[in-house]
């Protein structure tokens, strides 16, 4: 209503000046007309794989459109891996990013040389079998935590039921991360954030841990309660 | 409504649902006319080479506004473009309409659709009958560099069209452009068709090459983000060298984000010691917050993302030249060669910050 | 008047030349142009490196060479890697105290790889080759290691160190003098318990527990030399206890372990005994500062409210400064500067610079004056890639940054800086 009144006294100032949401910037409600970008305008890809394998060509979609900028956490880099990126977006507080970049160095780190010291203390055979690269032992554990559907409550008549779901990839990435955030905020700050993580992701590696005991549970109750998942489509 | 009538020509008054006779219309043209051969006079010009660019000017001379708002100022202009018309309903002497589809208030568009409907059971005759005599279709169409177009530009063409029926129309003529026949209706199709220039990745005139006082040869180019600003060169036989306001690479960016963030057009194209940057930067930090009062050479906190950002920018505008089209183009599909437009937001009254709101009570 | 029209004329013609060449560069068409047509001038044929073709030091074969020894390394030798023994390793460097010899990342890097492995740098061989070829009955050297952050100061003062311990020198390491002007703990009651009045100057200041790991240092590097040196003076050390002539170092050492109080004068009497004897009865020693311009700093300790001690007014700092003069021979003193990390001290801002003069101030520069100044820069195209080739043989960096790419980019964005690859390589995969 607020919206309309201004843009009614705005329209009646100023005579034949048509006013749409975008123009009007003076009180404008944030999530409906404040674009930054145009919606003609197109993501860039982040992976400079992409830009190898499709070269420009005439006449291509691409060439048509606007591009809009990339951000400063893509950086084309050989060292970028998405999951990282998206998982330090997550430690950040307070818009200080600089200190989830440190805690996630400290974490790789900490993963590698712990590797690297049982792969040279092992024998032959045995060294094919560690992983030294840490973001390879990152990815993997996290996967290995992420949960493949969630439960939510329901109510059905007088009683409250527990009613599973599948979830998308993203979600699943967002739950498996906030469980082990969660986990490591309640540790000691005598030990730093790092090590922390790293501990867990160790030994989520190799299915052991506080986080992968969360996820088997998780599942445990949604098996048992798959007898009430026609009650979230009724309500729907 | 009541039509306010104006004596003298002067204040117009637009109002969409208003639409005005003939006559009248004719009635205004003669003014229009007469003045024009006024203004003509008053400006000591020939009245019949008086041109409407000529017209403009000079009212643009005689009325001097600072108003805002292009519509708002004086003008003079012809009444065809003002005053829409009434709209002519073909009709017998009874009053009954010809067109069968009158009564559905817009009946072009109803028209047009049931012309491509019956285009589309066309296609695909023709499509049933040569496969089975095995003909192929001669040729296919293309619509590569161009694209629908859009709802306003739909809306000149049939008026009082909304949006439920401009994606009905779109859905039909796409329908229709998926048969192998489609190619025989190219004019029906391109009719809707909007055929768009190429983005092109860089200004004619930012291309050009220097010369250094040592012969070296260099492009200059300038970058922004948010409130730093970076004058950055770019020399084609380098060795990976990197100066900034005289300060080396390492110094000036202690966090290795930012050295990232600078080096990202050099890691898309994989060029990364073939060139030298010397690049001079002012602006941005306004964060003061953020200083150098809790870093140690172990732990640096004091990112300068926004100067980094710039001198981005200023590295892949200066790049091109020396790079080639085809690698310019893939600069600017990376998104290396736009602005980043986000600026701080501002404050609003009855809000602590730009989103922050006070505490919200009940009652 | 007629030179002046001459010169106009001259600049007149000179600018109607310019402007017709100009006039053919501004006449462009402002079409649309497409892909093929556009033309650039002046491109290079630059081919961009891959990311599937090993990279330089992926092929690299000879980045290690065998001999341990800094004595018999040659010139062909700078640029390469070479290892620390473990027996030599394990006495610069023990697990029971916190020693601050290398640094952190360094010590964790060892205790993975189970090697400790160096470049040899070219300020190195010119160190070694100086303390090979000196008079040692003249007056002592001193050497100031300076270079930018993070060059490896500290790692040139080890190559040192371990160069004169094959040689058989005794060895007076004075690890890190930032630890001197810092309390350990944080806490408030244990603060006050750290310093305490000297014993044997009342105007002085000591620091008994940072005493005791300088003296276990001290012993660990040096072992059984210790025991045949023997003191030349008496030194009271309270009323009762005292050190007759003829104590050996050992015993000495052993005794200001045990009595915690009297750690800091049995270092004043060590420190003086160097100064003092000849080469008849003492080894050829030396001493190695790191960080000497904390020497000349202020401290964060402080005894009363807002007044922050000096580094002279400490009585090891006033032993040390001692020692640094040119007023003893049959040894050397190197020293090597660092960015200091008190410098956000008081209000909390870093200072600019790197030069000796900035970093040592009036006084310090003017201590150490007739010194040879040893510059130290970052790494050059033969050690970085023999860095690089050692961390892929022990599999420390695997996957995409074996490749051209990753090679360029690792260079580029640590800039050449020793300390930034280190720290890039350590998280990345």
């Amino acid at each position: 209503m607020l919206v309309r009144y201004t843009l009614n006294l705005l329209r009646i100032c100023s005579r034949q000046h048509a006013l749409t949401p975008c123009q009007c910037r003076v009180f404008a409600q944030p999530s409906k007309g404040y674009a930054i970008y145009p919606t003609d305008m197109v993501d860039p890809q982040p992976s400079p794989e992409y830009y190898k394998e499709n070269l420009p060509e005439e006449g291509d979609e691409l060439s048509i459109k606007k591009i809009k900028a990339a951000s400063s956490s893509q950086t084309y880099s050989t060292l970028y891996n998405p999951t990282i990126d998206k998982f330090t977006n997550l430690i950040v507080k307070e818009g200080k990013k600089f200190a989830a970049e440190r805690i996630m160095q400290t974490t790789l780190a900490h993963i590698k040389l712990v590797q690297l010291k049982q792969y040279h203390a092992a024998t032959e055979s045995e060294k094919a079998e560690i992983e030294v690269n840490p973001t390879t032992v990152f990815c993997e554990a996290f996967n290995n935590m992420k949960p493949v559907v969630n439960v939510r409550s329901i109510r059905h008549g007088a009683n409250v039921y527990q009613v599973p779901y599948s979830l998308e990839e993203h979600q699943r990435f967002f739950v498996a991360g906030k469980w082990l955030l969660d986990h490591i905020r309640k540790g000691k700050p005598s030990t730093k954030a790092g090590l922390r993580i790293a501990r867990e992701i160790l030994a989520a590696y190799n299915n052991q841990g506080e986080v992968m005991r969360k996820k088997y549970e998780l599942h445990k109750l949604a098996d048992a309660n798959r007898a009430y998942a026609h009650f979230a489509w009724k309500r729907k | 409504m009541p039509i306010r009538t104006d004596n003298d020509g002067t204040n117009l008054m637009k109002k969409k649902h208003v639409r005005y006779s003939e006559d009248y219309i004719q009635e205004k043209i003669e003014e229009y006319k007469l003045g024009v051969r006024r203004l003509a006079v008053m400006m000591g010009r020939d009245p019949k080479t008086f041109t409407e660019d000529d017209v403009k000017s000079s009212i643009r001379y005689l009325f001097p506004s600072s108003l805002t708002s292009v519509s708002a100022r004086p003008s003079l202009d012809h009444p065809a473009d003002l005053f829409p018309r009434e709209i002519r309903v073909e009709a017998d002497s009874h009053g009954r309409p010809k067109n069968y589809l009158f009564y559905t208030m817009s009946d072009l568009f109803y028209e047009e659709l049931h012309f491509i409907y019956s285009c589309l059971l066309e296609a695909q005759q023709l499509d049933d009958r040569n496969y089975e005599k095995k003909i192929a279709p001669e040729t296919t169409l293309d619509l590569k560099g161009s694209s629908w177009m859009s709802h306003d530009e739909v809306k000149k063409m049939f008026h009082n069209i909304k949006l439920p029926m401009y994606n009905l129309l779109i859905s039909q003529l796409s329908r229709l452009a998926e048969e192998p026949y489609a190619y025989k209706y190219k004019n029906l199709i391109m009719k809707y068709r909007v055929v768009f220039q190429v983005q092109i990745a860089a200004k004619l005139d930012q291309l050009e090459t220097k010369v250094d006082e040592n012969g070296r040869e260099y492009s200059e180019a300038q970058g922004k983000r948010k409130t730093a600003v970076a004058d950055v060169r770019v020399y084609s036989k380098g060795k990976g060298r990197i100066t900034i306001n005289g300060e080396e690479f390492d110094d000036f960016f202690p966090l290795i984000t930012d050295r990232q963030v600078v080096i990202t057009p050099f890691n898309l194209l994989r060029m990364n010691l073939f060139f030298d940057v010397d690049a001079n930067v002012r602006g941005g930090l306004s964060g003061i917050w953020m200083s150098e009062k809790g870093s140690s050479p172990q732990f640096p906190t004091n990112p300068k993302t926004s100067q980094a950002g710039a001198i981005r920018l200023g590295i892949a505008r200066a790049l091109q030249p020396f790079v080639g089209a085809t690698n310019a183009e893939i600069l600017r599909r990376a998104g290396l060669l736009t602005q980043d437009p986000r600026k701080k937001e501002r404050k609003k009254p009855g809000q602590w910050k730009a989103r922050k709101k006070f505490t919200w009570k009940k009652r | 008047m007629l030179i002046f029209s001459m010169l106009s004329y001259r600049t007149a013609k000179l600018c109607f030349a310019s402007s017709n060449v100009a006039l053919t560069v501004l006449v462009k068409p402002k079409e649309t142009v497409t892909l093929k047509n556009r033309k650039y001038s002046n491109t290079l044929d630059l081919k961009p490196l891959s990311t599937s073709e090993p990279g330089n030091f992926s092929t690299l074969e000879h980045f290690l060479t065998d001999e341990s020894n800094p004595a018999r390394h040659t010139i062909d030798d700078v640029g390469l890697m070479y290892t620390i023994p473990k027996e030599d390793y394990s006495k610069m460097v023990s697990s029971q105290f916190n020693t601050v010899a290398f640094t952190q990342q360094f010590d964790k890097q060892v205790q993975s790889l189970n090697e400790a492995s160096m470049v040899i740098r070219q300020p190195g061989f010119e160190i070694v080759n100086y303390l090979q070829n000196t008079d040692y009955t003249a007056p002592v050297n001193r050497y100031v290691i300076h270079g930018p952050q993070g060059s490896g100061k500290t790692m040139l003062m080890m190559y040192a160190t371990h160069f004169c311990m094959k040689e058989n020198w005794l060895i007076v390491p004075n690890y890190n003098m930032w630890s001197w002007m810092d309390y350990q703990s944080r806490y408030k009651p244990t603060m006050k318990k750290e310093i305490m009045e000297s014993t044997w100057n009342k105007e002085r200041v000591d620091v008994p527990h940072r005493a005791v790991i300088w003296l276990d240092t001290f012993k660990l590097l040096n072992g059984s030399l210790l025991d045949n040196i023997k003191t030349t003076q008496k030194y009271q050390w309270s009323k009762h206890e005292s050190a007759d002539i003829g104590e050996s170092f050992s015993s000495i050492v052993d005794f200001g372990k045990a009595r915690v109080r009297v750690a800091t004068d049995v270092i004043g009497a060590i420190m003086k005994e160097i100064r003092v004897q000849d080469a008849s009865t003492m080894p050829r020693t030396l001493v190695t500062v790191d960080a000497v311009n904390a020497a000349f700093c202020e401290t964060k300790l402080k005894i009363k409210h807002n007044v922050y001690l000096k580094a002279h007014e400490l009585s090891y700092g006033h032993n040390l400064k001692k020692l640094m003069t040119s007023s003893w021979t049959n040894g050397a003193v190197i020293t090597a500067l660092s960015k200091p990390f008190l410098e956000k001290n008081k209000k909390g801002y870093l200072l600019p610079g790197s030069h000796p003069y900035d970093l040592l101030g009036q006084e310090g520069f003017d201590w150490l004056d007739p010194h040879i100044p040893i510059a130290v820069g970052q790494y050059t195209d033969k050690e970085i890639l023999s860095q690089l080739a050692y961390y892929k043989d022990r599999k420390f960096l695997t996957g995409p940054c074996l490749s051209e790419a990753g090679e360029a980019e690792l260079i580029q964005l640590s800039y050449r800086n020793p300390a930034d690859l280190a720290h890039i390589c350590l998280s990345a995969s």
